[in-house]
């Protein structure tokens, strides 16, 4: 790590441009925070032997402020984010949201404050998928092991990232409750009240569809219903997922309803590389994107479905064979018609 | 009442023989003339009702599952000369004949013993079930009143009848297949195979598994299609073992037996519910629903979706697989893959067999000899197990992941994703030197060369299929596009040195 022959945090703090005063003076005080620290990952820009305008170098030291540090607490974070947000101009915000590719919002929203939370929110998903980018061949860096190594190094929170599951014990609690609290029609039976634990185990595919298209939709909706960064890009793919197969199970098929299909399971899974970093799609994933054709051809999914045949072995089951094979044979037929 | 127990209530042969013994004696002691006509076998009363299914027999080996006629009673050849002793099967794997021996002795008493059979396999006969079948009330009127109408192309469907794919199915003689000429019935079954374990779910290790295949008549609306009652099962084919790859295909060999009669000339029923003087009964098998592995293992297609061969549906290549545009995708032909498998079939050596399925991805199913029979058509991606099982199920515990012991995240990963697509490495000289010499087998002759090679040739060359703006698909499409692309330049007529037999790929692996 390269430190030094930093821009002068303080100064640029001070010959920082007007604030933007549209936020109410919730400020704390000032912290006592110094900028002498390792800024890796702006290091290029201050390495380099160009000079730097003002207006560079304030937005350099507010994207700093809002980094996570190594071995940071949580709460000195949030002080140097807070300095950050007092620091930065509108315009600064806007500059960071371009260069990041984040969506710029439009209307009230695209406030000081918003802003500010947009990219917080996005930072570790940005800082993660610049360096994957990296790191694969879509920007061509051809990086040995201690150069790969050296850029994993710079992902943020190493250790915390091994833990950092969507469906965590917050929001799996969260559904459980949800799911007790939740009246179903008869004819649907509900997941596992305890899905997803080690203690209940394989769920069947009618259980995954019931987790899949209520259970989870319901309580996920709810929870980020105010999430912007890469909460709201999820459940915005998932519900892609979730439109495409009730659209698929539905008892009849209409050319419509077959379009929408093909158009949500693509973008579905189009965003999965993007968004999960998956190096390649599964074959199942490939062969949802044949099943609008198949609808095209056979009509809605109940006419050809293939869960009937899981009765009848259920059927063969109940018959008693003496644990043994091929001699009973004959009694099947006795019993199958 | 013997009838009633055995049928209705299940009782053993032996305890309803009993029963019927109890009330002989308790006649004889009132007196002698009523007891005499009462019968002591219950099988008589049984045959003279004709209720049981009619079923066929065979002995199946117990290493390459082929299936040898057999009726109770038949001895291994020498006695009555019937069925062989010994499995005289060539497995397409292996050069030399199976030969396991297909009998065994078993103990009756202290010291005697017979010999058994190991392994039977019974089948139910196809055309004495349909004949059943269309001797119950109601059925006919099921079968002869589908609606495969449609007002218009966006009218939502219903059922399977007015999809596309029904409405375009023709008879023998091209005409529309549904509904018939005059009295003449047509049927449409969808096939099934599953594997499950017969003694129960009870372990988790599935060490043991039979194989089931049915037939469904989708004539019937779909209340009635998947009762039992009106389910064709042909036979259980027994384990422990499934039958591996193209030994499924004894089995579905009977089946296809039967359709291909009740496809052209058509099985004449002598007797029907509605029509006492009998009608004309044409079938045709169409849509496969299977789970994935199973239908690939039907239609005789590479068996796993982790191959170079993963899709039915397109030809796209498994290191293609990222492309999720649908205009990259290359079609499939069903002809050119009838092809493929006929050059299987033909081909006889175990070594050459195993080169034209790594070439073309296709192995010889029975299914084939249906001459309607379109496997790429007629294979359906079962919604179930793709969609709530792969998809949904993937995404909650592979993307999202779940994590109980711990506060829910953003999921990423440490564990950087590497790039899918496949690199272009050095061009393979001895594939280059090939193209250069541009002999008349190039064709087949390219396909030796793994994919990559010829990946990396069409990548270098900027080879690619007409419309398409990547380079993509499976070792045939690269090779045939590269082999127009060599005749195309060198000012060759394409088509007409398109080499399409056997022979022609039998010289060319070992010239």
């Amino acid at each position: 790590m390269i430190d030094g022959r930093d821009v002068d945090t303080d100064n640029v703090l001070d010959e920082g441009g007007p604030y933007d005063d549209e936020d109410e003076g919730d400020a704390p005080e000032e912290s006592e925070e110094s900028g002498e620290d390792d800024a890796v990952l702006v290091e290029g820009e201050a390495d380099s032997d160009f000079e730097l305008d003002e207006y560079d170098k304030k937005t350099i030291c507010v994207v700093r402020n809002l980094l996570k540090k190594e071995g940071e607490s949580s709460s000195v974070l949030s002080s140097r984010r807070e300095k950050a947000y007092r620091q930065a101009t509108k315009s600064v915000y806007l500059t960071i949201c371009s260069s990041l590719d984040l969506p710029i919002p439009t209307g009230s929203e695209k406030n000081k404050k918003f802003l500010h939370q947009a990219i917080v929110a996005s930072v570790r998903r940005v800082l993660y998928l610049l360096i994957w980018r990296l790191l694969t061949d879509s920007l061509k860096i051809d990086a040995d092991a201690d150069q790969h190594s050296l850029l994993t190094s710079f992902l943020p929170d190493n250790t915390d990232l091994t833990h950092d599951a969507v469906l965590g014990k917050d929001i799996m609690a969260h559904v459980w409750r949800d799911m007790s609290q939740c009246r179903l029609p008869s004819w649907l039976s509900p997941a596992p009240p305890n899905w997803g634990t080690a203690a209940r185990g394989k769920l069947s595919a009618d259980n995954w569809k019931m987790v899949g298209t209520i259970h989870l939709p319901v309580t996920l909706i709810w929870i980020w219903r105010n999430e912007k960064g890469r909460k709201r890009e999820l459940l915005d793919n998932f519900m892609d997922l979730v439109t495409a197969v009730r659209l698929s199970n539905m008892r009849v098929a209409s050319a419509e309803q077959i379009d929408a299909y093909d158009h949500h399971i693509s973008r579905y899974v189009s965003a999965l590389g993007d968004l999960f970093g998956l190096k390649s799609l599964l074959p199942n994933h490939h062969g949802a994107l044949h099943v609008g054709d198949n609808l095209r051809r056979f009509g809605p999914s109940q006419s050809h479905g293939a869960s009937f045949y899981e009765r009848h072995i259920s059927f063969f089951h109940r018959i008693n064979n003496n644990r043994k094979i091929g001699e009973s044979q004959l009694n099947i037929w006795y019993l199958w018609n | 009442m013997a009838l009633v127990l055995e049928h209705i209530h299940f009782a053993s042969r032996r305890a309803t023989k009993t029963m019927l013994g109890g009330i002989r004696d308790i006649l004889r002691l009132q007196s002698t003339a009523t007891a005499q006509p009462l019968p002591k076998d219950p099988r008589t009363i049984s045959a003279s009702f004709n209720l049981e299914p009619e079923i066929r027999q065979y002995i199946c080996c117990t290493t390459c599952c082929a299936i040898y006629p057999y009726e109770p009673g038949n001895l291994p050849s020498g006695d009555e000369g019937t069925v062989a002793a010994h499995c005289s099967n060539r497995p397409s794997s292996k050069p030399e004949i199976c030969g396991v021996p297909l009998w065994k002795e078993q103990m009756v008493t202290g010291t005697q013993t017979r010999t058994v059979p190991i392994k039977t396999y019974v089948h139910q006969g196809f055309k004495s079930w349909l004949g059943r079948l269309l001797a119950r009330k109601g059925v006919e009127d099921h079968i002869d009143n589908c609606d495969s109408t449609r007002m218009s192309d966006n009218e939502p469907l219903e059922d399977i009848w007015p999809s596309a794919v029904f409405r375009d199915l023709k008879d023998p003689s091209g005409k529309p297949f549904y509904p018939g000429p005059g009295t003449e019935a047509r049927l449409v079954f969808s096939l099934s195979v599953d594997s499950f374990d017969p003694f129960g779910n009870k372990t988790a290790s599935q060490s043991v598994s039979s194989t089931g295949i049915w037939l469904v008549l989708l004539n019937l609306p779909w209340f009635l299609r998947h009762q039992r009652e009106y389910m064709y099962l042909a036979g259980i084919i027994p384990g422990p073992k499934k039958p591996s790859i193209d030994e499924l295909n004894h089995y579905i060999q009977l089946v296809v037996n039967e359709l291909l009669e009740l496809w052209d000339p058509g099985v004449h029923f002598s007797r029907t519910y509605k029509y006492a003087i009998g009608r004309l009964i044409r079938a045709m098998l169409v849509p496969i629903v299977c789970d994935m592995l199973a239908a690939r293992q039907l239609i005789g297609y590479a068996g796993s979706p982790k191959s170079h061969y993963f899709c039915v549906y397109c030809d796209l290549d498994v290191d293609d697989i990222n492309i999720t545009d649908r205009k990259e995708w290359p079609q499939k032909s069903a002809t050119d893959v009838r092809r493929f498998a006929q050059l299987w079939r033909d081909l006889s050596d175990p070594v050459q067999k195993q080169c034209a399925f790594e070439a073309f991805g296709w192995r010889w199913s029975p299914l084939f000899d249906l001459p309607y029979f379109d496997p790429i058509k007629f294979t359906v991606t079962d919604t179930m197990h793709a969609l709530h099982l792969g998809l949904l199920q993937t995404h909650c515990r592979k993307l999202f992941r779940i994590d109980i012991d711990h506060p829910g995240g953003e999921g990423l990963t440490t564990e950087l994703p590497k790039s899918g697509a496949v690199q272009p490495r050095v061009l393979n000289k001895r594939c280059l030197k090939l193209i250069k010499v541009n002999d008349p087998d190039l064709l087949y002759r390219l396909l030796e060369f793994v994919r990559r090679d010829l990946f990396s040739i069409c990548d270098h060359f900027d080879i690619k299929g007409q419309g398409h703006t990547l380079v993509v698909g499976t070792r045939w499409v690269l090779a045939k596009n590269i082999y127009s692309w060599v005749s195309v330049s060198s000012g060759w007529d394409y088509v007409k040195s398109y080499p399409s037999s056997a022979s022609s790929f039998r010289r060319a692996r070992f010239l």
